[in-house]
């Protein structure tokens, strides 16, 4: 358990993993971070037990014709320090004033 | 080509992972080349790098984490040996037996070395202040006997000591009520309870009137054991009479249940009587009965209580200078004093190793000096007694 602000990085990985994009170049793609952020950036939070990992089934991956993946998933403190840091920044958001984008 | 370079790669992820490490990492490059082609599956290695180092970080920083705290793992130490255990019954029961014979053997040998060698008599106060002394020839490292004039001597020169009481061993012939006994006992001087600091369990010991002047005072004092057997424990015994080797005597004291003198353990006294009441048990060469200071010498054993300061080293100068007023030095220029402490359980079986023969401490009454076999008559400590 993490109790530090997670970084942008860190809540990016989790809300990816959130939403459902559960192997790394699923969650590169996704959130457009560069392989040496994305990688890191799991194993931390493993580390820190705000995600698992576990194994693609072998019937399926064969099925495909590739490698079994290794999908991660978010553990119950990785479900709270996502809500706690999307407060967060949604708060720190209201601080900065809408700007036109034309 | 990515593959080989990722051989390469996944010698910096800690060996522990790196398998399930290559096998992720060929999953994702797989799944770069099937979408992206190659020259990005090429690019992904940089994350792999990266990945690597996170992952030898992150290690470094665990196991230092594991060093850091005491007993961290600790649990999985315990389940990892047990598994082990459980898997191998045969080495498990090795193991146990091993332990249990060490145990047990350390266990013996080191309550043996206390009961002999660390273990204070039981019941007497501050062993540490009392000193052993005893009258011996330097050339023949034997001792001699004393006579109770020479006891009396020591008793009031030595001014090192609070006090010095003399005791001798000896076996009573007990009838309490119609029930004979054979009782281990001593003959000791007036003072020998105060010397040795111990309290009565039930009435008094004997006072130095009872001492002074021979067969006046028919006192003696028994120890729990007797008490218990004899009388069932019973206040009314103080006072009451005891024939002792065919003489009545009053009891007037019961020693505490521990108490079983300064010697052996195995071999306890139970009984005591004053020495101005030894014609109980000495014989002149006549055979009649002789008071204690007219029996000649004798193996007495003499053990006193130093005064506060004072060394058993200062207790043996002073005694050493009174060489030439004893009468049982007097025939032979050689002979010594010897003043040791009382450190063991078991002094005699230390005194025994560095005398030739016969400590008067171990010659029971009656008998040889018990450090010469029976066939050895012939030895010089038993020959010389003239009393026994």
């Amino acid at each position: 358990m993490v109790d530090s602000p997670l970084s942008f990085t860190g809540l990016f990985v989790l809300q990816a993993v959130a939403q459902g994009h559960r192997f790394g170049f699923d969650i590169m793609e996704v959130t457009e971070l560069p392989s040496g952020t994305i990688y890191p950036a799991l194993r931390r939070l493993e580390a820190a037990r705000l995600v698992t990992s576990g194994w693609e089934k072998d019937d399926k991956a064969r099925k495909e014709g590739r490698p079994r993946r290794r999908y991660y998933e978010l553990t119950a403190d990785g479900r709270r320090q996502l809500a706690a840091a999307e407060a967060r920044y949604r708060a720190v958001g209201r601080l900065f004033p809408k700007r036109s984008t034309t | 080509m990515t593959g080989r370079l990722l051989a390469v790669i996944a010698l910096v992820v800690p060996a522990v992972v790196r398998p399930r490490w290559r096998e992720e990492w060929s999953a994702e490059l797989a799944e770069v080349r099937r979408t992206r082609g190659r020259l990005a599956a090429a690019r992904m290695l940089r994350g792999a790098l990266a990945d690597a180092r996170t992952l030898r970080t992150l290690g470094d920083a665990q196991r230092k984490g594991a060093r850091g705290r005491p007993f961290a793992a600790f649990d999985q130490d315990i389940r990892y040996a047990v598994r082990g255990l459980r898997q191998a019954p045969g080495f498990t029961a090795g193991i146990v037996v091993s332990l249990a014979l060490g145990l047990a053997g350390t266990a013996a040998a080191f309550s043996f070395l206390n009961a002999a060698f660390y273990r204070g008599f039981p019941e007497v106060a501050d062993q540490r202040g009392l000193v052993r002394l005893t009258l011996g020839s330097v050339q023949k490292f034997s001792t001699i006997p004393v006579p109770y004039r020479d006891y009396l001597t020591l008793r009031d020169n030595l001014t090192t000591l609070e006090g010095l009481a003399a005791y001798r061993d000896a076996t009573f012939a007990v009838l309490a009520g119609d029930q004979p006994l054979s009782v281990r006992g001593a003959v000791v001087s007036g003072n020998y309870f105060r010397v040795l600091g111990i309290p009565p369990a039930a009435g008094r010991f004997f006072i130095d009137d009872e001492d002074r002047t021979p067969d006046t005072h028919p006192v003696v004092v028994i120890s729990d054991m007797l008490w218990e057997r004899l009388f069932h424990r019973s206040p009314s015994a103080i006072g009451s009479v005891m024939l002792v080797n065919g003489a009545p005597l009053h009891i007037v004291g019961v020693t505490p249940p521990a108490f079983i003198g300064i010697r052996r353990a195995e071999n306890p006294a139970r009984l005591w009587v004053p020495a101005a009441m030894s014609a109980l048990t000495l014989r002149d060469r006549d055979g009649h009965p002789a008071a204690i200071e007219s029996a000649g010498p004798l193996w007495l054993d003499l053990v006193g209580r130093r005064l506060a300061n004072v060394s058993v080293e200062q207790v043996q100068a002073q005694a050493a200078g009174l060489r030439d007023s004893l009468d049982a030095t007097r025939p032979d220029p050689r002979a010594r004093i010897s003043a040791i402490g009382v450190w063991l359980n078991n002094p005699e079986g230390m005194e025994g190793e560095m005398l030739a023969c016969g400590s008067p401490s171990a010659r029971p009454a009656g008998g040889s000096c018990g450090r010469c076999s029976p066939k050895r008559s012939s030895c010089r400590c038993c020959r010389r007694r003239s009393v026994c």
